[in-house]
């Protein structure tokens, strides 16, 4: 079975701890991956691919040394390799033009402000991951108690009467 | 009108001829020659030959001997002419005669512009003339404020004010316009009998009037009974027309200056109103800085006590935890883990990796040296002296039991740093915005550039910050407001250079008594046509954008360097760009100095 991986960009070793952190829910099915660059996340990218994996989902704070987080999203969306990554914005500071730059041009699936709950980070990663896994993932089965279970078996089930 | 004027004398009787010559000798001057007719038939002749001519006859005298006054065409013919016609026999003819005299002179003279008599000798003569014609006429009081004439009606006579005074005025639009107060004159209904017209004015009595009323079949009557009234009347009309005249000349003048006086007043208003709406804005935006000021001081006073109360609360937490912690049956196994949570130093995500990869490598298990790196335990050597001898089991419930501990210390250790790190900037923030900004004080030009660096962190980007601070002196001045410059030449520096650059800022100083702080950023520079204009109130090369709190445009950044009795330049070419703001040490209490 591919290893999917969660990545988490953020350039403050505080926040990132605490994402990562709040994501330990996911981890016996999911990598987490932590990044504190936009070249580091880069190399995780292509590492995790090399591995065979692929990272399902990416996490990215705005204000990243040199780089805002919707331009690195963009970018990500428009190299093949990665457009089907899901991609979170986790902000607190974007600008509506940033951010809707982001939405149009198709990097951005989703926006959390900080600071964030715990219960709103999981629902969204919990989404996100599903949108991925029923594009991306053949066989759903492993994903059903982690993720979106009825959504997971309604497509077990259909993909089952097409076989 | 010819330059000689005959006066005519008809004398049957040789005698009679010249004592009348001889009286009327008396007036001859050079431009005025008496003739002498014999009879009615060649006084006729003679006269309409000198009318034919042009020339002026101001007086015929025709003794009483001749039948003349049967003549009704002579007598026509004469007041068509303005000749005043005597009869010798007359009682009064040596006063007539005084009167002729002087209507020949005034003749000759009012068209030359120029007489000796006054208006009221003039007009004088003429109300004797129309007394005596009319056979003294009524007098009539109007009280104050009558109205002797309606504009655009028709008049039937004129009035001849005798004493007190008329104006005269037509209503437009709504307002009574005067046109001749003290040029009225004294005959009311003027323009209306020279004119054959309805009333140019309206005519009220100002004072109370005395006037005699003379209507126009009068007027014929008189004139006709009385030949020299048609002089005195001509001469009292071309007067009063000329007056008005003139009056309406100076009139015309003073309207014209008064339209020129009122053309360059309300260029005066609109540059007042553009001056005062320049200032409104100003003080609008100084007054905007202020209320941030005040808003950005109460935010960091408020954020100050729960600041405080989470630095104290994580230091309580861990003494706690420390406490509980020694009484874990491993304990010394867990308080390591929790010391090396709170101060090893943090690795980058890439040094973490690189670390698990090579200890994997060495322990053969990747998972396992992903947890002990996560432990900080980066060593094979410190992975041997804690797990050695330990079966899998045991080696997972130990490890779990560390990451707990781990946990706890990475969670105080980043409240504590996070918590510091907003007490600095609330600390900066109050520095920045000086509660007390109206005391002046000795202002750190540096301190200033750092802590509007520190608020301007985040814009940074891939700039690069060059410092160069030379020893500079404290300058007197308000710390608050000259934070304002900063912060506004730096933000305008970095929003030029689009995240890409140098940021270089230096203070200097050119002489023990100034100060000198530069700011230059690579960007693409100001065009030189918009050089002048950057200090301009609403310039910007920011299309617009407002940025919190900044972009206030560098009007107030000068308004507040000149406060201090400073110098603001620039200089700019594509990918350099400087702002060099120059302030005497002295600050606000300098005196002024030029250059």
């Amino acid at each position: 079975m591919t290893e999917i991986t969660i990545l988490v960009l953020e350039d403050e070793p505080e926040v990132r701890a605490a994402v990562s952190r709040d994501l330990e829910l996911f981890a016996d099915s999911f990598r987490i991956g932590l990044s504190d660059t936009a070249d580091d996340a880069r190399t995780v990218i292509s590492e995790v691919r090399d591995g065979g994996g692929e990272v399902g989902l990416i996490l990215c704070d705005h204000l990243l040394p040199g780089l805002r987080g919707t331009e690195f999203l963009i970018e990500l969306d428009h190299d093949p390799a990665t457009a089907s990554m899901r991609k979170v914005l986790l902000t607190g500071q974007a600008g509506h033009e940033d951010t809707i730059r982001a939405i149009n041009e198709g990097g951005l699936d989703h926006y959390i402000a900080k600071p964030w709950t715990v219960e709103e980070l999981h629902a969204v990663v919990r989404d996100q991951l599903t949108e991925y896994v029923l594009a991306e993932v053949e066989d759903l089965l492993p994903y059903v108690s982690i993720l979106d279970g009825p959504r997971l078996l309604e497509a077990i089930s259909e993909r089952g009467w097409d076989r | 009108m010819s330059d000689q004027s005959v006066i005519l004398v008809a004398a049957a009787d040789s005698i009679e001829r010249d004592r009348l010559r001889h009286q009327v000798d008396t007036l001859t001057t050079e431009t005025v020659q008496v003739e002498v007719v014999r009879d009615p038939t060649a006084l006729h002749a003679r006269f309409d030959e000198l009318i034919d001519e042009g020339t002026l006859v101001p007086l015929i005298i025709v003794d009483e001997g001749l039948a003349v006054d049967a003549d009704e065409a002579l007598q026509r013919a004469a007041s068509a002419a303005g000749t005043a016609l005597l009869r010798r026999s007359s009682p009064t003819v040596a006063a007539e005669l005084e009167i002729a005299r002087k209507s020949i002179q005034r003749l000759k003279r009012t068209f030359l512009g120029d007489t000796d008599l006054s208006d009221d000798e003039v007009e004088d003569a003429m109300i004797e003339e129309i007394d005596r014609a009319l056979n003294h006429p009524e007098r009539v009081v109007y009280p104050a404020g009558t109205i002797l004439l309606e504009e655009d009606q028709t008049v039937d006579g004129i009035r001849i004010v005798m004493d007190g005074r008329v104006r005269l005025f037509r209503h437009v639009e709504g307002h009574d316009v005067i046109f001749h107060s003290r040029t009225a004159g004294r005959i009311v209904g003027l323009s209306a009998m020279a004119l054959r017209r309805p009333a140019a004015f309206t005519a009220q009595a100002v004072t109370e009037l005395t006037a005699i009323p003379v209507s126009f079949d009068q007027l014929d009557t008189a004139l006709q009974r009385s030949p020299t009234l048609s002089v005195h009347l001509v001469d009292v009309l071309v007067r009063s027309l000329a007056r008005r005249n003139l009056r309406t000349v100076e009139q015309r003048v003073h309207i014209d200056r008064l339209a020129r006086e009122l053309a360059v007043e309300r260029d005066q208003l609109a540059n007042a109103l553009a001056r005062l709406e320049q200032a409104q804005t100003r003080l609008i935006e100084s007054e905007k800085m202020a209320t941030l000021g005040q808003l950005v001081a109460g935010v960091a006073h408020e954020l100050n006590n729960p600041v405080a109360a989470i630095e104290r609360g994580v230091d309580f937490l861990t003494e706690d935890v420390e406490q509980l912690s020694a009484a874990h049956p491993l304990s010394e196994v867990v308080l390591a883990s929790l010391d090396r949570a709170r101060n090893q130093a943090p690795l980058s995500t890439r040094q973490e990796r690189d670390l698990w990869r090579d200890l994997g490598a060495e322990l053969g298990d990747d998972s396992l040296a992903e947890r002990l790196v996560g432990l900080g335990l980066r060593t094979p050597q410190d992975a041997g002296r804690l797990l050695d001898g330990l079966s899998p089991g045991e080696r997972d419930a130990l490890l779990s039991e560390m990451e707990i501990y781990h946990r706890l210390g990475t969670s105080l250790r980043n409240v504590r740093s996070s918590a510091g790190r907003i007490a600095s900037h609330v600390k900066s923030l109050r520095s920045y915005a000086r509660a007390d900004r109206e005391k002046r004080t000795d202002v750190s030009i540096e301190e200033g550039l750092d802590e509007s660096l520190m608020l301007l962190n985040h814009k940074l980007g891939e700039i690069e910050l060059a410092r160069a601070y030379g020893s500079v002196p404290p300058m007197i001045g308000y710390a608050g407001e000259l934070n304002q410059v900063w912060t506004n030449l730096l933000s305008n520096a970095i929003q030029a250079m689009a995240g890409r650059g140098t940021l270089t800022v230096g203070t200097s100083a050119p002489d023990p008594s100034h100060v000198q702080a530069t700011i230059t950023d690579t960007g693409p520079g100001i065009a030189q046509d918009d050089l002048s204009r950057i200090f301009d109130l609403h310039f910007t090369t920011k299309e617009g954008r407002v940025e919190f709190g900044l972009g206030l445009g560098l009007t107030i950044t000068r308004d507040i360097v000149e406060r201090h009795h400073g110098v603001i330049d620039v200089d700019s070419r594509p990918g350099r760009t400087s702002f060099r703001v120059t302030m005497p040490v002295d600050g606000v209490d300098a005196i002024d100095q030029k250059d």
